[in-house]
């Protein structure tokens, strides 16, 4: 017994060893594919771990700290850097408790902060603009602060470092929603000059904000007047003429409602004064059913909004500004549409041609908006396929013609070339497979929560199979600081593990693999 | 840590039971070399009587060493026969080194940092001045630690061996006495993640240089202090180099795969050192 109390006292005399190694491996874990390295929020330990690979298929593992509290990531569009939102220590009791942060990473080769934007309040979710310039912070709806304003956003210049105005928070005035989707337009030719707005959906009313300058108020659109609310469940957005700045739309499409509220974007009224040099004028348009899906499209009778409505299978043509609808008949309930004129060239006349595909149906449909006013036998051009579409994945230039349908099951996939209008099946043996394109846009990788992988060459369609020793979890394709190529397959299995292939020439033989990624970088 | 414990145990046991052995038994001369002071003073009281010269009493094979003139203040020291004891040459030792490790590379592979080893030493002191003695030294530690690693079973086996100089000072039943030892060593390291069908090993060597001063308590003698039993206890500080961490699953011949390494931080296990144990010394 005095033995043992003598272990204990010098137990007691070596100090407890730091934290993080008591700190469990985050299952599953979250990564995001970078241009130069992958990403893993490392969660429990308040920091991302990035990959990049370099000479032979080596990982060079960096960990960077993103803050106390980790609460979203994403990366930019143009996958050149990573943003990171923690909320710091909730409560703060002491100055020195960290506060939250936005956390701006450069996903180079030797990855490294760029800067860290201070924020007044905890917030949880981030939206990223496609252009990869705004990232905004706004609240979940389980934000836990003594007092919170749910209906704050903070928007952040992420091509600025950290200032006075940046970033900037606004409160959404509010009819008693909250924000839950964000969209970027690209810039419109607006009254008063081209600028860039953020669209922001809550759950019954929409709001624009000027990106151009956030110090102006927002204009918020209510879309509830009567008992029910109504909640936007989708924008779409038209700059109109190209010669023209007072003809900017946005169509909202309604939640299982048959109406789209189509708000034309005009100058203001001389004898109206505004902060704004626009004013916002809704008009409700019956589209003849549920839409599941709305697209401005131009057809040779001008400017149309579209809506798919697969109750009726029909699409519904509609002249935003005389609120006249026509219906275009399809032969099956699709639900999506996607204009691939620029891949295909626009008619003669400037129209578009949209893709149709639907979730119920297995079919395809390629319609030429050319010929549709007051002509329901509108040019439709139609392709079975073995299932339905779950996804549509766009193919990066060069090879932006191509499109990934993949199917609701799972076990396979289409290669449709717009240009030629075929499909091309892919079949797996295996369901459920997930489906990572190259962002050269020459080939796909699939894998299928087991360990198997297979790369497809998206212009000769020739599957190259591997297998490789432990369930994958993800892949992503990175540049190596050669400049070759890489994949990066993430097995979840103990502390993270990886297997490091050439992604121009995949093969067992030269590959690389690593264990227990995530006990590196620690303190 | 629980072989370190045993060991440590142990040998603490047998000092005590040597301790407990010499109060049993009547108590050794106190130095051999001072016997032949009482059968010079003997003849005077007894009648007297032819006796053959008996031969002199074999002396051990020891150099013989002046007790300090302070230990008899006073006496003529030119008038009085010159007490002598022989001064130990050889020595071993057996017992628990305690390192902490306070260098958060230490963590991967303990809860706290205590690192406790066993180990085992030898000594030789061919010089002696007095009461004191300069000699050499080899020491070779063992110990190993294991934790878990953010949910991975993880260990480490740290070995030392040492060389290095020692200078003590015997003052009654005590020695005092320090210590430098220069020496190297390896560390074995492994992580048993679930992701590999081995566990992943790191081998490493650095330098190692031990400063340290402690202090002996002889417990017992035998064959006229030919042996002493000694307990000791011993602080002071280990400075090493940096070991690179680098884990990656053993080759095996019929696995083609090529494996990445996985860099934990640099083993740093410099820290302060305590050693206790039990010790033996010979003439």
């Amino acid at each position: 017994m005095k033995w043992r109390a003598m272990w204990l006292l010098l137990a007691c005399f070596g100090c407890e060893r730091e934290a993080v190694w008591d700190a469990e491996v985050p299952h599953p874990t979250k990564a995001f594919g970078l241009d130069s390295a992958v990403a893993v929020v490392d969660e429990p330990t308040d920091r991302v771990l990035l990959l990049p690979v370099h000479g032979e298929l080596e990982l060079a593992p960096a960990a960077l700290p993103i803050g106390k509290g980790f609460a979203a990531a994403a990366r930019t569009p143009d996958r050149l850097r990573f943003v990171a939102l923690s909320r710091g220590i909730v409560p703060r009791r002491t100055g020195e408790d960290e506060g939250p942060s936005i956390t701006l990473i450069a996903a180079t080769p030797e990855p490294a902060i760029v800067d860290r934007y201070e924020l007044s309040d905890p917030l949880s979710r981030i939206a990223m603009d496609p252009e990869s310039r705004f990232a905004v912070a706004y609240p979940a709806p389980g934000d836990g602060n003594f007092v919170h304003n749910p209906n704050e956003l903070v928007v952040v210049d992420l091509d600025r470092a950290p200032a006075p105005d940046n970033p900037v928070e606004i409160s959404l005035r509010s009819f008693g929603g909250s924000p839950e989707r964000m969209t970027f337009t690209q810039p419109l030719a607006l009254p008063g000059g081209e600028r860039r707005l953020l669209i922001v959906q809550t759950d019954r009313d929409v709001a624009l904000v000027d990106l151009q300058d956030l110090t102006l108020p927002e204009v918020t659109i209510p879309l509830t007047s009567g008992p029910q609310p109504l909640a936007p469940a989708a924008v779409a957005v038209s700059d109109g003429a190209l010669d023209r700045n007072d003809d900017a739309r946005i169509a909202i499409r309604i939640a299982d409602h048959p109406n789209v509220i189509v708000v034309d974007l005009l100058p203001v009224p001389p004898e109206e004064t505004s902060p704004q040099t626009y004013r916002a004028l809704p008009n409700v348009i019956f589209v003849g059913g549920v839409p599941s899906d709305v697209a401005f499209v131009q057809t040779d009778g001008g400017l149309r909004l579209a809506a798919l409505v697969p109750s009726i299978q029909a699409l519904t043509l509609v002249d935003p500004t005389t609120g006249i609808a026509s219906e275009i008949a399809l032969d099956a309930p699709f639900d999506r549409i996607s204009l691939v004129t620029s891949i295909v060239g626009a008619g003669e006349d400037g129209s578009d041609v949209a893709l149709l595909w639907s979730t119920m149906s297995p079919k395809i449909a390629f319609v030429a908006l050319g010929s549709t006013v007051g002509k329901p036998y509108a040019s439709i051009e139609r392709l079975e396929l073995s299932e339905p579409v779950a996804s549509v994945l766009e193919v990066p230039a060069p090879n932006a013609h191509l499109k990934i349908l993949h199917s609701a099951s799972g076990s396979s996939l289409f290669v449709l070339d717009v240009r030629d209008r075929t499909a091309a099946p892919i079949e797996s043996s295996q369901s459920n497979t997930e489906i990572t394109l190259a962002p050269a846009g020459n080939r796909a990788w699939i894998s299928a929560a087991g360990e198997e992988l297979a790369q497809l060459d998206l212009l000769s369609l020739h599957p190259v199979n591997l297998l490789l020793s432990r369930r994958i979890d993800a892949v992503f394709e990175v540049t190596r600081d050669n400049g070759g190529r890489a994949l990066v397959a993430l097995h979840g299995s103990g502390a993270l593990g990886a297997t490091v292939l050439d992604a121009d020439q995949p093969s067992l033989a030269s590959a690389r693999e690593y264990f227990g990624l995530l006990l590196g970088g620690l303190p | 840590m629980k072989l370190a414990s045993f060991l440590g145990a142990a040998l603490m046991l047998v000092a005590t039971a040597s301790f407990a052995q010499e109060e049993e038994e009547p108590a050794p001369p106190e130095a051999p070399a001072a016997a032949p002071e009482e059968p010079a003073a003997e003849p005077e009281a007894r009648a007297p009587e032819v006796r053959a010269p008996e031969p002199p009493a074999p002396k051990p094979k020891a150099r013989v060493v002046r007790v300090a003139k302070s230990e008899r203040e006073g006496a003529d020291v030119e008038d009085e026969p010159v007490e002598e004891r022989p001064a130990h040459r050889l020595g071993f030792e057996f017992g628990t080194r305690l390192v902490v490790i306070q260098d958060a590379s230490f963590d991967p592979y303990a809860e706290n940092d205590l690192l406790p080893q066993a180990m085992i030493g030898i000594g030789y002191m061919p010089f002696s001045i007095g009461p004191a003695a300069f000699g050499i030294i080899g020491e070779y530690d063992v110990g190993t630690v294991s934790a878990d690693a953010r949910g991975v079973p993880s260990s480490l086996l740290l070995q030392r061996m040492a060389g290095g100089v020692h200078a003590q000072i015997e003052l009654w039943r005590f020695q005092l006495y320090a210590r430098a030892m220069p020496g190297a060593i390896y560390a074995h390291a492994t992580l048993d993640d679930d992701g590999v069908d081995r566990a992943l090993a790191s081998d490493g060597w650095t330098w190692v240089m031990d400063v340290s001063g402690g202090a002996r308590f002889r417990l017992a003698s035998a064959d006229e202090r030919v042996v002493d039993f000694w307990l000791f206890g011993e602080g002071g500080y280990s400075l090493t180099g940096d070991i690179e961490m680098a884990f990656a699953p053993p080759v095996e011949e019929n696995d083609p795969r090529s494996f990445g390494q996985l860099k934990l931080p640099a083993l740093h296990p410099s820290g302060g050192t305590a050693r206790f144990g039990f010790a033996l010394s010979f003439l």
